[in-house]
């Protein structure tokens, strides 16, 4: 794909099916005429240039390739109604003639909101997201999940048999339902982000392209709902979390801690992204939401030895009391320990650890590994590093929890 | 007496080759037996409800995977069980599926007055009513009593009607058709750990609205409640 293409693909793609949808309510008719108008911006664009506004080009361009459809099809009722009302919005010239994008609504909203429905299955929202949104295509989705690709294809079929059969809307919730709605959107996202950012099984610590896309796909949504302090504190969580990606690991793939970061490698564009998206979070003002402090303990984290570890805990806190999860108490117990040393955070995972907290997980034993190498009470760190080394899965990691293992139990493992 | 009838499909079995429900239907409307009924979209695009400590559960497919599922209801008129039954036996899915018939509770929730007609046009859902073994035991008259819901959808004319189900295994039994012979298994459908206590069928503007109406409803609490939308003509 040539570069104006791509990029075209990344910024336009969403927004054609998003029409697509709205107008045909019919999800594989979109995607496909989508898929079509793309195909044909290839070879065109290559030959006549990119057009003025491409999107408003590829949106004709669909259109017309879905009221071809339909006609060929035509034989119910609700399909001629909705090739009448593609063909109101039919621009009266040859595909070149194409509607200004200011004619067109938005449409990726609703869009967002329906793939993120909770009547469909948490993966499927995801793989759906990815599909309709981003315009991966099924091979790469089924890929990112490590599932077969004629798996991920059936999933995504039934996924849009239930949004057409048990009649999800295609539409923003309003009133009581947007902030639990909202929240589901923001949990998809991150999820879409975290899983390019750290997968839960393999050996890649990054998958990139998922949470380019995931970071993408947020700003789309900041700039689409404006008025959300936790779309903005979503926003900023991820960039300033994918600003030290090129630090996280060495060239050979190895995990390195936030300490020891080279922070010539933090991405500065990014940091400073996420700081103009905190402080717009901060402008709109009330109570912090998890997303917004998660940023925040990131934002302080970006500021290298000056960060305040005070400033974080007091974050932690906050969170610890909105979100009740064993990996925001681990989280601040770490926290604990970075600002009130190794002993004062030891006692706050021995109290998580009493709760039965985080069973068959390595992120408690490798806490506490850490904290005993730190108070210089390397035996017991040895055992705890054994501990965690039995419970992880991720190569990486592995990898890492072997190298601090070796730092304080030097010599031959037994 | 009425009684309610859900229509259990295996997949597992060959659809019979003489599966013609219209016969069935006919003798229904000359008998006057059969009140109405509708098939339901499979599983596959259920959606259950559960509401716990006040906050709603909305999850993907049926209240149980089951491997003879609900495809249908039909709402019947008989003098007895037996009669019903007679009747069920000689529905097509018999022969490759089961046939539960469950007596409604008439009177468990009071009728009204000026009861205004459901909307015209919608999406309708059968809600299937599935409480917990143990949560229901919580339930008191008061938390239990789906009086104050019925009155509230009727008045938002997003009600197509409803009923508990009476569980004694006088008031149901299943019925399946195997190699010519009729079998009656007497009682609820026995496949499930929790059985289904009442249905309503609703209309409504969409999912969301469904969705919305099934968490208010008390069975949520105690129970899960599967949306299931029925097949649109």
């Amino acid at each position: 794909m040539t570069e104006p293409l791509a990029a075209a693909f990344a910024d336009e793609w969403g927004r054609v099916v998003a029409t697509l949808v709205r107008v045909t309510g019919d999800w594989a008719l979109a995607e496909d005429a989508a898929a079509e108008a793309f195909a044909a911006a290839a070879v065109t664009w290559q030959r006549d240039g990119v057009p003025r506004s491409p999107g408003a080009w590829l949106t004709t361009v669909a259109r017309n390739r879905a009221l071809d459809r339909l006609r060929r099809a035509a034989t119910e009722r609700s399909a001629l109604e909705s090739i009448a009302a593609l063909q109101e919005t039919r621009g009266s010239g040859g595909e070149e003639d194409a509607v200004e994008p200011d004619d067109v609504p938005d449409d990726r909203l609703r869009l967002v909101f329906t793939c993120c429905h909770p009547a469909l299955p948490l993966e499927t929202r995801v793989a759906l997201t990815l599909r309709t949104l981003c315009g991966l295509t099924v091979d790469e989705i089924a890929a990112a999940f490590g599932v077969a690709e004629p798996a991920m294809a059936k999933r995504l079929v039934r996924a849009r048999q239930k949004i057409q059969r048990a009649h999800i809307p295609y539409r923003v919730p309003s009133g009581a339902a947007l902030p639990e709605r909202l929240a589901g959107v923001l949990a998809v996202l991150y999820l879409l982000f975290t899983e390019g950012y750290a997968p839960s099984g393999g050996d890649d610590v990054v998958r990139p392209s998922l949470s380019g896309e995931a970071i993408r796909l947020t700003r789309v949504l900041a700039t689409l709902m404006p008025g959300e302090p936790e779309v903005l504190g979503l926003l900023a969580l991820e960039v300033l979390q994918d600003s030290r990606r090129a630090a996280r690991t060495t060239a050979d793939g190895a995990l390195v801690p936030l300490e020891e970061q080279d922070r010539g490698r933090w991405d500065a564009d990014r940091i400073a992204e996420g700081r103009r998206a905190l402080e717009a979070a901060d402008r709109l003002g009330g109570p912090a939401g998890p997303y917004l402090l998660q940023a925040r303990i990131a934002a302080e984290h970006a500021r290298g030895d000056a960060a305040d570890k005070h400033a974080i805990l007091r974050s932690y806190d906050a969170l610890v009391s909105l979100t009740p999860s064993p990996y925001v108490a681990l989280a601040r117990a770490i926290a604990v320990g970075a600002a009130d040393g190794p002993d004062a955070g030891l006692g706050a995972l021995a109290r998580l650890r009493a709760t039965g907290a985080l069973p068959g997980n390595h992120y408690l034993p490798a806490a506490e590994a850490d904290l005993l190498r730190r108070a210089g009470r390397h035996g017991e760190a040895a055992a705890a590093y054994r501990s965690a080394l039995d419970l992880v899965r991720n190569g990486a990691e592995r990898d890492f929890l072997e190298r601090r293992l070796a730092e304080v139990a030097p010599g031959p493992r037994p | 007496m009425q009684y309610l009838m859900l229509v259990r499909v295996d997949p597992d079995l060959p659809v019979a080759a003489d599966a013609d429900v219209e016969p069935w239907v006919e003798e229904g409307a000359r008998t006057g037996m059969r009140l109405d009924g509708n098939p339901a979209e499979d599983p596959s695009t259920a959606t259950t409800v559960r509401v716990r400590d006040g906050e709603t559960l909305v999850s993907d497919g049926p209240f149980a995977e089951v491997k003879e599922y609900v495809a249908g209801y039909d709402r019947l008129q008989a003098d007895s069980l037996e009669q019903a039954v007679a009747y069920a036996a000689k529905h097509p899915v018999a022969k490759f599926g089961a046939i539960e018939v469950r007596q409604v509770w008439e009177g468990f929730v009071d009728d009204a007055d000026d009861v205004p007609a459901p909307r015209e046009s919608g999406v309708d859902y059968l809600f299937l009513h599935v409480p917990d073994r143990e949560l229901i035991k919580t339930a008191t008259r008061e938390t239990g009593d789906p009086t104050e819901w019925v009155r509230r959808i009727e008045q938002r004319r997003a009600t197509l009607g409803g009923d508990r189900l009476r569980d004694e295994p006088d008031t149901s039994a299943t019925v399946r058709v195997r190699n010519g012979e009729t079998l009656i298994t007497r009682g609820p459908f026995a496949e499930t750990a929790e059985q289904i206590a009442g249905f309503d069928l609703v209309r409504v503007d969409d999912l969301d609205e469904a969705l919305e109406l099934a968490a208010t409803h008390p069975t949520s609490r105690i129970g899960a409640i599967e949306v299931r939308p029925l097949v649109m003509s």
